[in-house]
């Protein structure tokens, strides 16, 4: 699963770095990606995730987003 | 670091208690914020205190005496009911007679008070006076001031409301005159918007020989300034209510007079104080432009009058054929000065100055009824006089004489001369103009003034065999420089059209049919045949001179022109036309300081003449008279219809 | 009562000492006392719409929390009576945000609505204009977002009503924001942090910083801005493109002046308000400007619009649609720059309700739009010339061109009419009459030149500030080590603002740009 994230993240923020602690904080990640993201991880994982769930501690790094996504399985 | 070390050098017994305190302080430093807090606090209270320093230096608004620029007439434009009090308070010795009011007050020239009410006048006019104002100035200058004529300018506007009206600093008054707190008054302008002083540091820097809107007033006269609007060139009514828009379209409304019982009781009280200090009580109500006067709820304009009356007589000039002259007003409530001469002349019935005949009535109790029953019957009466001022240059003999365009035929000239006279016209002198303004004098029929430039020898040898044949006048305008000069120009090789000589001047004076005037004595000079340094083409300042330099070297010319000319012809000098047409206000006010009363122009057009208004004969039009003009040509000239 | 007003200093001092004097369980209730006061104040009718809008947050609140604590209860099993439960929060929370929203469009845009529709249609009819509460706008998104927060569980609604209303009402941030989050304010307004040097310290700066910009700067630029947008048919296009630029520099420092006084004040009163600008002047991008500039406006137009639109069940739906038929890139940025749209044209319905808002919505849309699908375009030039993206060159030439976009649109925010700001734009380019500029007509506009001096003296302090931050110095710290420096600043920063600022005498304080927004 962490490589299916990290392809995709690495899809749509050409560039970003995968080891990063701080992707919502530092704004590696912008709004306008993570709703991007979102819809392809609900996709791929055929997860359902709402707004509540958009928490910058839940996609703050590619473990914190497989953690999500494990927890809404 | 330094303060450890020596601490360990010095054996502790030894300490002194401000070595102990210091140690102390070394050893634990101050919390970094409580320094920046305590700084903080210290840097805003010398901030704050920077704006008392800054307008008790500056005095913007003379609160504070001025100490440093002693500027009088910023300090009464930015507030005279302020500024004037410790003016006045040192110049007592110089005043005994007083005028008090709003600021219409200001257009009662000094020198008229004195001529009708002898002593010596000093105005102590403030904007927008009410009779709360005038009774607290009265009493502050009965108090202070042995007063021997108290003058009131009791217009309808100062019974609108009673008591302080002041909405800035602009309006405040001073605690001598109207017993406010000292310390207060203190406080509120040393805390003053620092604007006013930047105002006035920027205006110190703007600051020129003439009054600009910040300092509109004269000093020694406590009234404004008026030697701009003295010398604006006033004419044909049409061009005034294009200056003047207000006049054109004024607003409709009512005004009521609510302070009328106010304003007759202070009226009493200071009468009362004047009889027991023996001081002469005159109130006045000065003329309105009369929609201004239609505007006063008449009801309370009668009440008003007839709470006046009861108290004291009255002169009243509200509304009379004046009021409906709009060139004897520069705005609604302010008239020009030489209306105010006008009024004056008629409270003294000085003969030498013309005033209309409706100006004015004495109101006492008798007669108030029959004053009002005609109050409103005033009408508007023509008051002016047009005539056509014909421009003349050198004269030839033949066509081809000379190169230059002004010259034009001893034929021509003569031919028109011959049709002046057949056509009934009369050839004017500047003196029966100035007769006309200021006496009233009514001119001769189809006036007409004829004027030559420069001062050429062709006018003494042609134009004035002629003239004296014909019986006609003429004035001519010489330069200075060049008169005599029959060869080459001033010191020059350059040949010259020659000039007429002081001599023959003085002969054509004699002759009665000439008068020679000033065309300046070398301020019209030719730019290639000079040599030296800020050339003079015109009047007018030249490019980088100094406004000091400028007003010196133009007094002295024309004292210059003035002195050769009088020494020379034995003429009075009171008459200039502009090199080349060329004036402004600076120019035109020096003249008028230096004696000249009549200017010429070039502004082509039918002059204006104004009974009473002196200023219609400041830069007086004229028409130039083209060479090879047709008689039906010059008969348009002159205004006849074909 | 503005925030630059005697009243506001002499309300601020009050509310200092009266905390001083009040044991600290009471703290809270001063600052309700005098925030309800300062509005009272400032009108009754709008202190009655205050009051409802927070009685409104209120029960709303406690509604949608009592559900979720029945949801909570439920058997996790019991599907029906989750629904019905979930529908009625939805219920209740649509209904609520209907009234709020209703009333925030009553106020501000009903009778220019029924204006426009008016010359639009000849009714011959239309609603008088009602009076805007001040910062109407600002305590209704602030108790929307609350409203969505206790909806989606994220706080559990307050039981105080008093509490509940300080939090609406505290009178800083009350008129010019920031729009607060109940999760981070209410704490604090619960217990207000007693003054220390620290934070008078922090409170004072900001104050004398943004009174710095707001009254000395923005002001000033305001009487040049007010001139050329007013008779811009009498200016060329150079002149016209100076008054944009002044508009720029009122425009920041006004709205950050006044900010930093709003966060000045609250840090006196030991409450600590979040940034609103982030130096927007350093934006890359035409987003990265949008995350600098008003910031709480633009997080809470992500929060509580953007990701909930974007995420919806339906939404996705759309989307997954459109990125099959439209495939490649473009499908997958289409759906997500549609919201965007719909969100920087309620910035710009924010501002205000005319035309030239809504074309100012769109240009902002396209052109971040325009710049997600020319996105892999740039990279694989960048790539191919061997640039590197990161370099401060590029940085650079991000800036140049986000200032360049942003200035265009400011010819829109101010003109009088969409038609006005086309036809600047058209000069600009078409009429630039620089001769104008070069004959001194920036003498003529107002100002003297010691006012155009102090203009830029300040534009370089701010930018070198901001500069300096930007790179993450210290200059706090950097001055703390010069102590007679600062002290010598300090004093010169006040005697300015004294002298030039607070005591304006022939300057009409321009009314705060934001105040009615």
């Amino acid at each position: 699963m962490k490589q299916t994230i990290e392809r995709i993240l690495g899809e749509l923020c050409p560039g970003v770095d995968l080891e990063s602690e701080t992707l919502i904080d530092e704004g590696l990640i912008d709004s306008f990606d993570l709703v991007s993201l979102v819809g392809e991880l609900m996709d791929e994982f055929d997860v359902e995730l709402t707004v509540e769930d958009l928490l910058p501690e839940n996609f703050n790094s590619v473990d914190a987003i497989v953690e999500l996504i494990a927890r809404k399985r | 670091m330094p303060k450890r070390k020596r601490k360990k050098i010095q054996p502790p017994q030894k300490k002194s208690l401000w070595a102990k305190l210091r140690s102390k302080r070394a050893r634990k430093p101050m919390d970094p914020a409580r320094r920046w807090c305590l700084s903080f606090g210290l840097c805003l209270l010398l901030a704050v205190l920077l704006i008392p320093a800054l307008n008790l230096l500056t005095d913007p608004l003379g609160a504070f005496g001025d100490p440093i620029f002693h500027w009088d007439s910023y300090n009464f434009t930015q507030n005279p009911r302020l500024a004037k009090v410790p003016w006045i308070e040192e110049h007592f010795d110089d005043y005994d007679s007083y005028v008090v009011g709003p600021s219409s007050t200001s257009s009662l020239p000094k020198e008229d008070l004195e001529k009708t009410f002898g002593g010596s006048f000093y105005n102590m006019m403030s904007y927008g006076a009410n009779w709360y104002d005038i009774e607290n100035t009265c009493n502050f200058l009965l108090d202070r001031d042995e007063v021997r004529t108290l003058v009131i300018n009791a217009f309808f506007s100062t019974a609108r409301v009673y008591g302080k009206t002041e909405t800035s600093l602009n309006y405040a008054s001073h605690p001598d005159v109207d017993g406010s707190n000292r310390l207060l008054f203190t406080l509120r302008f040393l805390f003053a918007s620092p604007r006013y002083a930047m105002d006035k540091l920027a205006a110190l820097r703007q600051d020129t020989y003439l009054q600009q809107s910040f300092d509109v007033f004269d000093v020694e006269s406590g009234a404004y300034d008026k030697r701009v609007r003295d010398v604006e060139p006033i004419g044909s009514l049409e061009e005034y209510l294009e200056a003047y828009p207000v006049f054109k379209d004024y607003p409709e409304q009512t005004i009521r007079l609510e302070a009328v019982e106010e304003a007759v009781a202070a009226l009493g009280r200071i009468r009362d104080r004047c009889a027991a200090a023996g001081t002469r009580l005159v109130v006045i109500c000065v003329p309105g432009y009369w929609e201004n006067i239609l505007q006063y709820a008449p009801e309370d304009v009668h009440a008003y009058l007839s709470g006046l009356v009861s108290v004291t007589e009255l002169w009243d000039f509200s509304l009379s054929s004046a009021s409906y002259e709009p060139r004897y007003f520069y705005d609604a409530t302010h008239f020009r000065n030489d209306l105010g001469r006008m009024l004056l002349a008629r409270i003294a019935e000085d003969e030498t100055v013309w005033y209309p005949e409706d100006l004015g009535t004495l109101v006492n109790a008798e007669n108030l009824e029959e004053h009002w029953a005609g109050f409103y019957d005033a009408a508007a009466e023509d008051l002016t006089e047009s005539l056509t001022v014909l421009m003349y240059h050198d004269l030839i003999e033949r066509e081809g004489d000379s190169g230059s365009d002004v010259a034009m035929t001893v034929h021509q000239f003569a031919q028109e001369m011959v049709y002046l006279q057949k056509n009934g016209y009369h050839t004017v002198t500047l003196d029966e103009l100035k007769a006309f303004v200021e006496q009233g004098t009514p001119l001769p029929e189809k006036p007409v003034l004829i004027t030559f430039d420069d001062g050429y020898l062709s006018n003494y040898v042609y134009a004035y065999p002629i003239l004296e044949e014909l019986g006609q006048h003429a004035v001519i305008f010489a330069i200075g420089a060049t008169m005599g000069q029959t060869e080459h120009y001033k010191d020059t090789e350059y040949p010259i059209t020659p000039h007429f000589s002081y001599e023959q001047a003085a002969e054509m004076v004699a002759a009665g049919c000439v008068s020679v005037q000033s065309h300046t004595y070398d301020m019209h000079q030719w730019e290639p045949y000079e040599s030296g340094g800020t050339i003079h083409e015109t009047i007018l300042r030249a490019e980088g001179e100094s406004e000091e330099d400028y007003i010196a070297l133009l007094r002295t010319d024309y004292q210059t022109s003035r002195e050769l000319l009088e020494e020379g012809t034995g003429e009075r000098q009171y008459a200039l036309a502009f090199p080349g047409g060329q004036y402004d206000t600076l120019s035109q006010a020096i003249l008028r300081e230096e004696g000249v009363e009549l200017t010429f122009s070039t502004r082509t057009g039918e002059a204006v003449l104004v009974r009473g208004l002196r200023q219609s004969l400041c830069a007086i039009k004229r028409n130039n008279v083209a060479r090879g003009l047709s008689l039906d040509e010059f008969a348009a000239l002159l205004g006849e219809e074909n | 009562m503005g925030i630059f007003s005697t009243g506001f200093a002499a309300l601020t001092l009050l509310g200092l000492i009266l905390l001083k004097l009040f044991p600290a369980k009471w703290r809270w209730l001063v600052l309700l006392g005098l925030s309800w006061g300062f509005y009272a104040f400032c009108g009754l009718g709008p202190f009655a719409v205050l009051l409802a809008v927070t009685g409104l947050g209120y029960a709303a609140g406690r509604r949608l929390s009592a559900l979720n604590a029945r949801l909570a209860a439920l058997d996790k099993g019991d599907k029906a009576q989750t629904e019905a439960l979930r529908g009625r929060k939805k219920r209740t929370l649509a209904l609520a945000l209907v009234l709020l929203f209703g009333a925030l469009f009553a106020f501000k845009y009903l009778s220019g609505l029924t204006a426009g529709l008016d010359r639009l249609l000849g009714l011959g009819w239309s609603l008088p204009a009602l009076f805007v509460p001040l910062g109407l706008s600002y305590y209704c998104f602030q108790s929307a977002g609350y409203m969505i927060d206790c909806y989606r569980g994220g706080v559990t609604a307050e039981r105080s009503f008093p509490r509940y209303a300080l939090f609406v009402a505290f009178f800083p941030q009350l008129t010019e924001g920031p729009i607060g989050r109940y999760g981070d304010l209410a704490p604090q307004l619960a217990d207000p942090k007693p003054l220390t040097w620290e934070s008078a310290k922090t409170g004072l700066q900001l104050i004398l910083w943004g009174a710095l910009k707001k009254l000395v700067i923005a002001d000033r630029a305001a009487v040049v801005v007010s001139e050329i947008y007013g008779n811009y048919t009498a200016y060329g296009g150079v002149m016209i493109a100076v008054g944009v630029l002044f508009y720029c520099i009122q425009l920041y420092c006004d709205f950050s002046g006044t900010i930093d006084v709003v966060r000045g004040v609250a840090y006196l009163l030991g409450v600590e308000l979040a940034e609103n600008f982030r130096r927007p002047i350093f934006a890359v991008s035409l987003t990265d400007y949008w995350r600098r500039w008003h910031i709480s406006l633009g997080a809470w137009l992500r929060d509580y619009m953007f990701y909930p639109i974007s995420l919806s069940r339906w939404y996705q739906k759309i989307s997954r649609r459109l990125r099959k038929r439209l495939g490649g890139r473009f499908g997958k940025i289409l759906p997500t720059s549609l919201v965007t749209f719909l969100i920087y044209f309620v910035i710009g319905v924010w501002h205000g309700s005319s035309l030239k808002y809504l074309a100012f919505g769109v240009y902002n849309g396209v052109i971040i739009t325009a710049g997600l699908l020319a996105e892999p375009l740039f990279e694989k030039f960048c790539v191919s010339r061997g640039i590197d993206r990161k370099s401060r060159d590029m940085r650079a030439f991000g800036m140049l061109r986000t200032t360049c976009i942003v200035f265009v649109g400011r010819y829109l925010t101010r003109a009088g009419s969409l038609r006005a700001a086309l036809a600047m734009l058209w000069k600009t380019v078409r009429h630039p009459i620089p001769s104008q500029f070069s004959s001194g007509a920036l003498f003529r506009l107002g100002l003297t030149g010691m006012d155009l001096a102090l203009i830029g003296c300040g534009v370089l302090a701010v930018l070198f500030v901001e500069a300096r931050t930007e790179r993450g110095d210290d200059l706090d710290g950097a001055l703390e080590r010069r102590r007679g420096l600062r002290t010598l600043l300090t004093f010169l920063a006040l005697a300015v603002l004294l002298l030039f600022g607070v005591f304006r005498g022939s300057y009409i304080p321009t009314e705060m740009i934001y105040q009615q927004f």
